[in-house]
């Protein structure tokens, strides 16, 4: 491998950082493109609802690009129009690939439009769950049996985090579901980050672990809570964004100020992908602010 | 640092990933001429640890000398920022010794970096030895500072992921005794090969390794991947034969 230097134009590495940027977030080229012709590293969306604001990205991490493999993260994110006089909801759903099979960006992007159609349509996301749990079953396919390389390459599984919302004058409501470890997070005016989602890891006193229970599922069960906060906003998340979250003081810091209100779409991309040594995991955000401004410029409500 | 760069730097790096790896080496006296060849593995090992920013950011590598005592001969650290000492011949093949030492740094390097807030992998040691060992409770000492009993808690909790590398007069019944713990250690024997060609197949499994257990950390799933012999290495491998009852 060639030497790269800091700043060489051959680098794809965000320009914002939050700490050590590590030798990964300066030196890692771009490499050659993806194996998944037509999928970009990074895609970005923007949308205003009545008495929101809405910016969605989803980036493929360091690691993948080392490895030349393919993101495997998705979002989606639609509207529910309920009866004329209630108000439109914002749906949001984030969904992060199991990274040992190797069709996973495959299950995340359907599993992530699959979700949201659903929730676009006005369906409980207990209903919707386990409906596209057993259509990821049915793509998904019998896995080869006896021979563990094939079906790790054949095989696919993802996380979702679901949320179905509206704003009030004074409040957030809504309703969230999931299965394995993406989450949902409020930052208050105070600058504060909650998760309303568990966010439990597997560690124990001595070392980091990761287990999670993705989809497809046996009963295609999920997780769910209502939910109402104050003010401030909200953000849907994999956990290649939440665990730096959770662990780094200066990221919630960092973060806070950033997305106090919503940055234009490519900025928030951006310091979606802020560079920090060795968290190199892909990276999906969905952010919900209120509309100070007006009732969603453009939405006819 | 690239002046265009927007960068919010406090000073504190809690939450970074470290995956640790311990390489203990033989340097008894009967690797007086291999010396040259097993630092120049280690050196290569270095070389590809730095080729590769995101393994070299997530993988700490602490090499240490056992003889008739051990030490270490570099902390644990990041390859990019340190130069890898020259290890040198020493004296007789304790066995005890190393792994004693070893339980000690690795408790004393897993205390720190969880005090500096850091998110830690359960380690790997990486053993090479070219002699059966000299001290007759080799065995005792292994279970006693490195395993763990889930049953009783009793032993090392933060044991780590054990794996024997063993050529010229290793003998293969104890390094299938030493791979830990069962579910997840193996051994490795350089059979019917040169010592120079034997060390460099060696290193050649550990430098894969690491570097296709760094790639792995960092995406939800970080896995401990350990690399298969090169075909006509003349090194074989195999799992696990630790005795769980052994006292």
């Amino acid at each position: 491998m060639t030497s790269i230097q800091v700043g060489d134009p051959r680098v794809a590495a965000s320009p914002f950082a939050i700490g050590d940027p590590g030798r990964a977030g300066t030196e890692l080229p771009a490499g050659p493109p993806g194996v998944r012709i037509g999928q970009s590293d990074v895609e970005f969306s923007a949308a205003s609802l009545p008495g929101m604001v809405v910016r969605a990205v989803t980036m493929r991490g360091l690691l993948h690009r080392a490895n030349e493999q393919p993101r495997q993260d998705a979002f989606a994110i639609a509207r529910h129009r309920p009866a004329p006089d209630t108000p439109a909801r914002a749906v949001a759903v984030v969904c992060d690939g199991v990274g040992s099979l190797g069709r996973s960006d495959e299950a995340a992007v359907l599993v992530s439009r699959r979700l949201a159609e659903l929730g676009a349509s006005g369906a409980a996301w207990p209903d919707a769950f386990p409906a596209v749990n057993g259509e990821l079953r049915a793509f998904a396919g019998e896995p080869p049996r006896g021979d563990a390389r094939e079906a790790a390459r054949l095989g696919m599984a993802t996380t979702a985090v679901a949320v179905a919302v509206h704003r009030t004058a004074e409040e957030w409501i809504g309703e969230v579901a999931w299965v394995g470890d993406s989450s949902l997070w409020h930052l208050g005016d105070d600058g504060r980050w909650t998760a309303i989602t568990g966010t439990a890891e597997g560690d124990d006193d001595d070392f980091h672990s990761t287990a999670v229970r993705p989809m497809p599922t046996a009963d295609g069960a999920c997780a769910f809570q209502n939910f109402r906060v104050p003010a401030g906003a909200l953000f849907v998340m994999s956990d290649g964004i939440a665990n730096p979250l959770k662990w780094c003081d200066d990221v919630r810091t960092t973060l806070a100020h950033w997305w106090e209100r919503p940055p234009d779409p490519f900025t928030f991309a951006a310091q979606a992908a802020f560079a920090r040594k060795s968290h190199v995991d892909d990276r999906t955000v969905v952010g919900i602010w209120p509309d100070e401004v007006g009732t969603g410029a453009g939405d006819p409500a | 640092m690239n002046d265009e760069r927007i960068s919010e730097r406090r000073g504190v790096e809690a939450g970074q990933l470290v995956m640790p790896f311990y390489l203990i080496c033989d340097v008894s006296g009967s690797m007086y001429d291999d010396m040259a060849a097993l630092n120049e593995g280690v050196e290569r090992l270095r070389r590809a640890i730095v080729r590769q920013p995101v393994v070299d950011d997530v993988a700490q590598i602490c090499i240490m000398s056992f003889s008739d005592t051990a030490k270490v001969v570099m902390p644990l650290s990041q390859m990019s920022e340190t130069s890898v000492p020259t290890l040198a011949v020493e004296g007789g093949t304790n066995y005890s010794s190393a792994f004693q030492e070893l339980a000690r740094v690795i408790e004393d390097d897993r205390e720190d970096l969880k005090r500096q807030g850091y998110k830690i992998y359960r380690p790997c040691a990486f053993f090479l030895t070219d002699g059966q060992p000299l001290d007759n409770h080799w065995q005792r000492t292994f279970t006693s500072t490195l395993t763990y009993d889930k049953t009783t808690g009793t032993g090392m909790k933060s044991h780590p992921i054990f794996v024997p590398f063993g050529f010229r007069d290793a003998p293969e019944d104890v390094l299938r005794k030493l791979a830990y713990p069962r579910d997840r250690g193996k051994w490795y024997h350089a059979r019917n090969t040169g010592i120079e060609q034997a060390l460099a197949g060696i290193l050649d499994i550990i430098m894969n390794t690491v570097i296709s257990s760094g790639l792995s950390a960092g995406a939800g799933q970080p896995t401990l991947i350990q690399q298969s012999p090169a075909a006509g290495s003349g090194i074989v491998q195999g799992d696990s034969e630790y005795d769980d009852d052994y006292i």
